[in-house]
């Protein structure tokens, strides 16, 4: 099993849309509590599985068809690629259900805990693929992004198996249950890959990103 | 064959391994339906039926574990086709040695609130798949991480079947499924409702599942099941690490807990049932004690599906969740306003309540409909025990279909109408049930005549075969100003209920000092002469101090709480931290009261409001000093130098300082209000954090919300905009998939109200595709939202 000890504060600060200034002794404070109830009930697991990449243009890894020329480019110079699928577990939903009620500000906080958390978990996994194969990777690339369409969900959710191994289910509006869950594919190459990170100019949300809205970024700008 | 005669033999059960795993040894490929080869390939399936046969399985589970409309929708067959085929198919393999089980698995959609799928809906559907397996000898139901779900595929098939059903779960090494099911919960749970056996199946190696099996073992009578994987899959090679001889010898280690039906799941193959089958000939199978004495000394316990409640010591039961005497609960109850009923719920958790008491009849509302709207709500974010209280019975039985684990009802009585209706209900959904010593004539004055009604409850009860220990006895409390003379018999019909009959009381103790002055100090002495006397589950305010602490003081003194380990833990930080010095900034003044709000300290924010009170007008201090406080706090939020959370804390401030003016003003409260905003997460969209949002800032500047939830029919925004006085609605969405819902909602609303202004909002809207499906305006964030609601209200 994987623990998260600690959810990186800086990244969920930028979900939450902190830019710059104080935050007050209150506001504080109860980042401190919703991190601590958050890592009380968060349980992270991650499955993954390689495949060869069996055509470049349309990308094929394995007998699968990952459609979009964004997603071909990502994958170029790789010979292999792992489909990883994430979550936190649905008692992170809980939580921030119960948090909304209770007090919204806390919510705002905790979810983007959450969704901190779910990224670190995403870190993990591709940690693990690394020490398995060796290799170098590409930066994680999922449906949604560029165009890569959403509706791809359930297939990385199929091919990872990840409602049966760690209790990932996709709703028909394509979104994940748990929410905060997470697919992506990496590229796998022997060769040296420049890592080119998935900037907002490739991502789907470009034009209506909260953050860029508001002159943040997620991170990887 | 006569299925029902392998419960009674002393021989163990053997079923099959792993279906998956010999189809892809047949060559199946990830993607594929395995299903649809009960058409396209029957003999392959009918080769690994007979493989399991002639290696020792009794019992075949057909190919139909994913065979739902859903997975099947694109397949060009119907769950008839291929559920009716897999049977047939099975039936042929086993002629006349072996039983055919209708497999039937997660149907791979998570239910509400996680996920979409209603459980309505998962109950048609799963009803579909046994409806179509009817020629099967028994139906198993497996797999299953969510027992919501598993709850709705167990009430499809003993009421669309006679057959026996055997349900299994898959738990993860915490004991606990994906979705936060705990063992004790599942078996409580699952034997209450009727299941047939109970077990584990798939998810780890034998060696892994014993501990929870065993768990499992001491809350149900009913036969076991385990059907565990090959051991664990090899993270890169995916082989499952434990061969067949091992499985067998671990396996069989289940058998001497008891167990008496064994199989393997996920990696198992023909050998490994042979394995097993070597490791149990000769030996008989030995039923547990649980088993042959009907489980009289399993605990009485009630349970959600994450907590489990045992009554072995007194356990509070909050009663806030009724509208009797409460002006602001009715009016949450008409308005439909769940949110509240929710935050009475989290009030009493986190106050020390065990169980919660729920009860939402009204007059002049739905309340079945209510009554299942507040239980589904209410079991997303507690995971409490509930108590189900109303007096019609469709309103129990309503609530007991979704409740989502072994619930109380409140109540039944002594008179024949009650019993006939109420206890077939309870009995069918295996709950708890209340008592109530009363009958056709009234409440009886003595004790002794109480008494006699609650032995005859009991009998009633056990003749329908409800156990006794789930029979819970209120002896009723009357007031002590109306009837001083009958305190006692209350209390000494508790004690013999207690003593003599052996079951568990419970009483609502608050109606003791109804009338009276100092009504606290009544109902805490009171309540410790009941605990003392035999009281398990007393009915009260948790919210009050007083009363939550007499029970636990009371477990501390009786040794129940042993080490004081409970007491200390909540008592010992609630007394630490000394109340923080009070800074200079915090003056009873408008520049107080500002400074309160921007540093987001509400309690502070409100006594000071409640002190300004006192000189100065309520207008004014709204006008001059909250608003103003919130501009600040809204510009510094659009200059980026506070950021959301500190935003709505800010509000937050200003909404307890709203609550303080208007309870100090009931009668012109309407002043307060600065106008009415219909909010509604538009159709097809479950995500509605965003819109939550938008409704806290709202309400904290002021305005009214009528929040229609998420998900909302077209026509329900229509309606609850029908109103002259909203000029303003709100939408949100997250998808561009559900944008098109909202174009449709505005369409609406403007053949309706052609005057009404709406602003919409969410992750995929941009301000030109606002204007083009004819919003008035595009909010970017929940404050713009405000600013909307302040220039359409011009305030």
């Amino acid at each position: 099993m994987i623990k998260i000890d600690r959810i990186d504060r800086e990244q969920a600060l930028r979900y939450m849309a902190y830019r710059e200034g104080v935050i007050s002794p209150a506001a504080e404070e109860l980042l401190d509590e919703c991190e601590k109830r958050l890592l009380e009930v968060i349980k992270p697991k991650f499955v993954y599985r390689i495949f060869e990449i069996t055509s470049s243009y349309p990308l094929m890894i394995g007998n699968v068809l990952l459609p979009g020329n964004d997603i071909a480019d990502h994958l170029k110079g790789c010979d292999r690629a792992a489909m990883l699928t994430v979550t936190v577990g649905a008692e992170a939903d809980k939580l921030i259900r119960a948090m909304q009620i209770e007090d919204m500000a806390k919510a705002v906080m905790t979810d983007a805990f959450a969704s901190t958390a779910a990224e670190q978990c995403a870190d993990m996994a591709e940690k693990a693929i690394a020490d398995e194969t060796g290799a170098n990777l590409t930066w994680r690339f999922s449906p949604g992004y560029g165009d890569l369409p959403l509706s791809m969900q359930k297939v990385f959710l199929e091919f990872t198996d990840a409602r049966r191994r760690i209790g990932v289910s996709c709703l028909d509006s394509d979104l994940l249950a748990p929410v905060k869950s997470v697919t992506a594919v990496v590229g796998i190459s022997d060769d040296p890959i420049e890592r080119k990170r998935q900037g907002c100019l490739s991502c789907a949300l470009e034009q209506t990103c909260m953050l860029r809205k508001r002159g943040s970024h997620c991170g990887y700008k | 064959m006569d299925i029902n005669k392998l419960f009674n033999e002393n021989e163990f059960v053997l079923l099959d391994g792993g279906m998956g795993t010999m189809l892809q040894r047949y060559g199946i490929k990830t993607g594929e339906i395995p299903e649809l080869l009960n058409i396209t390939s029957p003999e392959t399936i009918e080769k690994i039926h007979t493989q399991y046969l002639d290696a020792g399985s009794l019992i075949v589970y057909t190919n139909t574990f994913g065979a739902n409309r859903y997975k099947l929708s694109d397949s060009g067959y119907t769950v008839d086709d291929i559920v009716g085929a897999g049977v047939d198919i099975a039936l042929k393999a086993c002629k006349d040695r072996g039983y055919v089980a209708l497999d039937i698995g997660p149907l791979g959609k998570l239910m509400e609130p996680t996920g979409d799928l209603s459980f309505e809906e998962a109950y048609d559907v799963f009803k579909e798949i046994v409806l179509a397996g009817r020629d099967a000898d028994l139906i198993v139901i497996e797999t299953m991480t969510d027992l919501y779900e598993l709850r709705a595929a167990l009430l499809a098939a003993k009421e669309n079947s006679d057959k026996p059903v055997f349900c299994t779960m898959s738990f993860e090494e915490n004991h606990r499924t994906f979705t936060g099911c705990s063992c004790s919960a599942m078996a409580l749970t699952l034997t209450a409702l009727g299941a047939d056996a109970v077990g584990v199946n798939c998810s780890l190696g034998p060696a892994e599942l014993l501990p929870m099996v065993e768990e499992i073992s001491h809350w149900t009578h009913l036969p076991l099941i385990a059907k565990a994987n090959a051991g664990l899959p090899d993270p890169m090679t995916n082989e499952y690490n434990v061969d067949a001889v091992e499985f067998a010898e671990t396996a069989a280690r289940f058998a001497d807990m008891g167990v008496k039906i064994l199989g393997g799941c996920c990696g198992s193959d023909p050998e490994y049932i042979r394995e097993l089958k070597k490791q149990l000939d000769g030996r008989r199978f030995i039923p547990r004690k649980e088993e042959t004495d009907g489980g009289k000394d399993i605990p009485t316990a009630v349970c959600s599906y994450a907590d489990t409640v045992v009554i072995d010591r007194p356990r509070i039961i909050g009663e806030r969740i009724n509208p009797t005497g409460k002006k602001r609960f009715k009016e949450a109850l008409k308005n439909n306003d769940i949110n509240y009923i929710l935050g009475q719920a989290l009030e009493q958790a986190n106050a020390g309540a065990d169980i919660l008491d729920v009860n939402v009849g009204l007059p002049d509302i739905d309340e079945r409909a209510m009554m299942v709207r507040t239980i589904k709500a209410l079991q997303g974010v507690v995971d409490l025990p509930l108590q189900i209280d109303s007096t019609i019975p469709g309103v129990l039985e309503a609530a007991l279909r979704i409740y989502n684990g072994k619930p109380i009802v409140n109540s039944v009585n002594g008179e024949e109408k009650s019993l006939t209706t109420i206890l077939p209900i309870v009995k069918k959904y295996g709950a708890c049930v209340i008592g109530l010593t009363l009958d056709e004539n009234g409440i009886p004055k003595t004790a002794d005549e109480r008494f006699a009604i609650a032995e005859r409850i009991m009998h009633r009860a056990e003749q329908i075969g409800i156990p006794r220990k789930d029979v819970f006895i209120d002896c009723l409390t009357l007031t002590a100003s109306a009837e001083q003379a009958g305190v006692m018999e209350t209390v000494k019909a508790l004690h013999r209920v207690k003593t003599e009959l052996g079951l568990r009381t419970v009483l609502g103790v608050s109606n003791i000092s109804f009338g009276l002055p100092n009504r606290e100090l009544v109902n805490s002495n009171f309540l410790q002469m009941c605990l003392t006397n035999g009281l398990d589950l007393p009915i009260i305010n948790p919210n009050v101090a007083s009363m939550t602490g007499a029970v636990r003081a009371y477990k501390l003194l009786t040794n129940i709480d042993t080490d004081a380990k409970e007491f200390i833990a909540a008592y010992n930080s609630a007394s630490a931290p000394a109340p923080a010095p009070k800074s200079q900034e915090l003056n009873v003044s408008p520049e107080g009261l500002m400074y309160a709000v921007q540093s987001g300290l509400k309690q502070e924010g409100a006594q000071i409001t409640e002190k300004l009170l006192e000189t100065t007008d309520a207008m004014t201090i709204i006008d001059e000093i909250l608003i103003p406080s919130l501009d600040k706090t809204g510009a510094d939020f659009e200059k980026g130098t506070i950021f959301l959370p500190q935003l709505i804390l800010s509000a937050g401030v200003a909404q307890a300082a709203f609550e303080v003016i208007k309870s100090k003003m009931p009668s012109d409260s309407g002043k307060v209000s600065k106008g009415k905003v219909v909010l509604a997460t538009v159709k097809g969209d479950i995500h509605d954090i965003g819109k939550n949002i938008v409704r806290v800032l709202l309400e904290n500047y002021g305005f009214e919300v009528i929040d229609l939830g998420r998900d909302v029919e077209y026509e329900a925004v229509v309606e609850a905009a029908t109103p002259d006085d909203v000029k303003l609605v709100g939408l949100s969405a997250l998808m561009t998939t559900t944008l098109g819902s909202m174009e449709e909602t505005i369409k609406l609303l403007r053949a309706k109200r052609p005057d009404i202004k709406v602003v919409v909002g969410g992750a995929v809207l941009t301000p030109e595709y606002a204007e083009k499906i004819g919003a008035d305006f595009y909010a970017k964030d929940a404050k713009a939202t405000v600013d909307a609601a302040r220039k359409v209200y011009g305030s």
